[in-house]
């Protein structure tokens, strides 16, 4: 089978499968405990945060080792509701599901959450502008979607919240999921100046089941505090061969970050090129088009086929493709949200495919794509 | 006499088969053939009388398997675990102390009311007796438990006949007549939530089925094929097994697609089905063909679309939810178990293969004119050619 599918996971690295291994087999204690294996374990753990954060640059106290994503997502989300008054959530209308799914949460215990629209996959920053008043508290926003690839531009938005900030004397928390961007694009934590960011592990060929947030807002109450493990932000024992395996695919990632980036994005033009040439609609931003995407994530429109039917088509002919996004085909009509929000005319949403590539995708396997989705686009007109 | 050692005894209430007049016969022998069938392999006997049946099963056989059974045998009304034991009165009393020990009675909760028959008038005493002491030897136990014998939640029977009999309420079964008494037929089974329930409807009058599927890989899914096996398998316990047809129907749609008006392509479907369906029924020597349509749920199954298929039919078409309502449908959907798996997400026909503006109400004449304008007759018998045969057992 040919894969591309790496936007929904990513198989672990040999290297990162050997310290897995290795520290599974040399660290057997629980960081919590205070005999010599509980201690070898916890240096360990604060070793690899210091590891991650160096990679990630930024300081160790900011970094919580998590489950995941969606996680990371969720301790931020449901810390608002330590809060003694409600206020007001700000998040882009494509926001992954873990985000998205907190509106009843938070509605329901007098929270305002309010999505803002993305026409064609991008939140205005004078859109944030508008929707900012005394009442909020947070703003969440993901930095490449998972759906279809477009990259905010998180710096100009940042700036206008904490312009905002400035001019009211209000704190407001940004929040960024950047599960999709981490070892895939530069991103710089510090220079974005966002509060909080969440970090998926098996995105870049680490371990499932683990992650990061990256918090330094010290306000932040977790609400799953359980044993005080990271600081009482994500209680719980912690994935020590997990965190560590998470390190090293990390380091690779990001060791090679430009080389695979500019593969990736001459893989992404070949399809590119062959979807166009077959008449679908791409609906991710077109790689000329001068907007900023992620060329890990193309996302194209096989209309007049439904997307599950196209799936299997091309799954007869061994490629792992996606509709939409792997966390939502199984519950109809989420992914297909993301599209609607980004305003996409339904016949192109119910037709959507999300091909996402990778580097270490082979020339010949993208060729071969390239030629299953020419070879189907004749066959099943 | 049989040898009847270590084996259960259960008695069976028949309803409609007891009324039959000179064949009733017939009917009780295939209900007699099918329950063994499916107690099979479990050794068992049956002794037939008129209105009930006894059925004895090894005592190896669980509980829960022989309710199983009956409970999805159509023809039976309802039945309950017997005890035997000698024609004496003692032995009698005995017997009840231990029966009432066990459900129904166990709560001791409740009203109940002793009821006895005694068909061997010469027991020392009569059916009143019996049951005025029994109903002692219950409140002595039960002291909580009142008498009531016009609606009584529980009742203690007792029978006096060979041997003596003694039971409790029985556990309702579906009634209806044995499968088999009443021809052969094939279903149109889907995916949906009606096909199944109006194959169970068929079957509870004693028509035996087998199925038949249009699938349209890669436009349908095969977790879509799975769940027709899935609901051809509930069906099987209710149908004392079942085949399953799955016709490749792919290339068929594609030709409709291709050479018939948009608006048409539902019934032009509909039609290819039903011609489908007569070669197959024909093969099978099913005499008349089943299908789900209730009267004006989608826009093929108005009247006139019905009428339609119809004439495209040699074979009788039976709609018995024709004049169902949905919940009506549901909920027996619901009580055969089927529900469950209708509902999963698998579509059994493709968007790209629905109009967005149906035709409500064809002509008959027009659109037989189509679908011969349309040539598809060779396709069709090689669809009927290359049929996929799959088989499920009774085993409840």
């Amino acid at each position: 089978m040919h894969y591309f599918d790496w936007s929904a996971t990513t198989p672990i690295s040999e290297s990162a499968l050997e310290v897995y291994a290795e520290v599974s087999r040399s660290y057997p204690g629980n960081p919590s405990s205070s005999h010599a294996l509980g201690l070898e374990a916890k240096n360990r753990l604060e070793e690899e945060r210091k590891h991650i954060a160096s990679l990630l640059n930024v300081s160790p106290s900011t970094v919580f080792f998590t489950s995941g994503g969606t996680e990371s997502d969720s301790i931020v989300l449901s810390s608002l509701l330590n809060s003694p008054v409600p206020g007001t959530v700000l998040t882009s209308a494509i926001e992954h599901s873990a985000v998205l799914e907190f509106r009843n949460t938070l509605q329901n215990n007098g929270w305002k959450f309010i999505s803002l629209r993305c026409p064609g996959g991008y939140l205005a920053p004078e859109a944030v502008r508008e929707a900012l008043s005394p009442e909020v508290r947070m703003l969440c926003i993901m930095s490449v979607n998972n759906v279809t690839g477009t990259v905010q531009n998180l710096n100009e938005i940042v700036s206008v919240v904490r312009a905002y900030s400035k001019e009211t004397g209000r704190n407001i928390h940004i929040h960024c999921d950047a599960v999709q961007s981490i070892g895939k694009l530069p991103f710089d934590i510090l220079l974005s100046d966002i509060d909080s960011c969440a970090i998926s592990a098996h995105k870049f060929f680490g371990p499932r089941g683990v992650g990061i947030l990256y918090n330094r807002n010290k306000g932040l109450l977790s609400l799953s505090k359980a044993g005080g493990q990271e600081k009482g932000m994500r209680g719980g024992t912690e994935n020590l061969p997990g965190i560590c395996a998470m390190g090293k695919a990390l380091e690779e990632a990001l060791s090679s970050l430009e080389e695979n980036y500019r593969t990736v994005l001459r893989y992404r033009k070949m399809v590119e090129e062959a979807v166009l040439e077959c008449g679908y609609t791409v609906l991710s931003p077109l790689s000329d088009s001068g907007q900023a995407f992620s060329p890990y994530i193309l996302n194209i429109s096989v209309k007049p086929l439904p997307s599950e039917v196209y799936l299997r088509i091309l799954g007869d002919k061994g490629f792992c493709l996606s509709a939409g996004s792997a966390c939502s085909t199984n519950s109809r009509g989420k992914a297909e949200s993301v599209l609607e929000a980004m305003q996409i005319k339904p016949q192109d949403r119910m037709s959507s495919i999300r091909i996402s590539i990778c580097a270490k995708n082979t020339e010949e396997e993208v060729i071969a794509l390239c030629e299953a989705i020419r070879q189907t686009a004749k066959e099943f007109k | 006499m049989k040898n009847i050692e270590n084996m259960q005894l259960y008695l069976i209430r028949l309803g409609e088969i007891s009324l039959k007049g000179l064949n009733r016969r017939f009917f009780e022998k295939q209900l007699k053939a099918n329950i063994k069938l499916k107690i099979h392999p479990y050794h068992n006997l049956i002794e037939r009388e008129k209105g009930r049946i006894y059925l004895y099963v090894d005592s190896s056989c669980p509980e829960e398997t022989v309710s199983n059974v009956l409970r999805t045998t159509f023809g039976v009304v309802g039945f309950s675990k017997a005890e035997v034991c000698v024609k004496d009165f003692d032995a009698v009393v005995e017997t009840a102390r231990r029966v009432i020990e066990k459900e129904p009675f166990s709560d001791g909760k409740g009203t109940f009311k002793v009821e006895a028959r005694r068909a061997d008038k010469s027991f020392e005493k009569t059916s009143y007796q019996i049951e005025a002491f029994l109903g002692g030897v219950v409140l002595e136990r039960y002291p909580q438990m009142k008498v009531d014998v016009h609606n009584p939640d529980k009742i203690l029977y007792v029978e006096i006949r060979d041997s003596a009999y003694l039971y409790t309420t029985p556990v309702s079964g579906p009634s209806g007549l044995p499968i088999g008494t009443a021809g052969k037929g094939l279903l149109l089974l889907s995916g949906g939530i009606d096909s199944p329930v109006a194959g169970y409807r068929m079957a509870s009058r004693g028509l035996r089925l087998e199925c038949l599927y249009f699938h349209a890989y890669p436009y349908t899914s095969e977790q879509a094929l799975q769940k027709v096996k899935d609901l051809a398998m509930i069906l099987a316990r209710w149908n004392v097994g079942m085949t399953l047809f799955v016709v490749n129907f792919t290339q068929a749609e594609l030709w409709i697609k291709d050479h018939s008006k948009e608006e048409e392509h539902t019934l032009m479907m509909r039609a290819c089905m039903m011609k489908v369906a007569n070669k197959v029924a024909e093969k099978r020597n099913c005499q008349v063909l089943v299908t789900g349509e209730a009267l004006g749920q989608v826009a093929s199954q108005t009247l006139e679309a019905m009428c339609f298929t119809n004439s495209m039919s040699e074979k009788p078409v039976l709609r018995p939810l024709v004049g169902m309502d949905k919940q009506e449908i549901i909920d027996t959907a619901r009580k055969i178990g089927s529900y469950e798996t209708s509902i999963l997400p698998y579509d059994d026909c493709c968007v790209i293969f629905s109009p967005k503006h149906p035709l409500v109400k064809p002509d008959t004449q027009t659109e037989t004119e189509s679908f011969r304008e349309m040539n598809i007759e060779q396709l069709l018998d090689k669809c009927v050619e290359e049929i996929e045969e799959f088989s499920f057992s009774y085993r409840v």
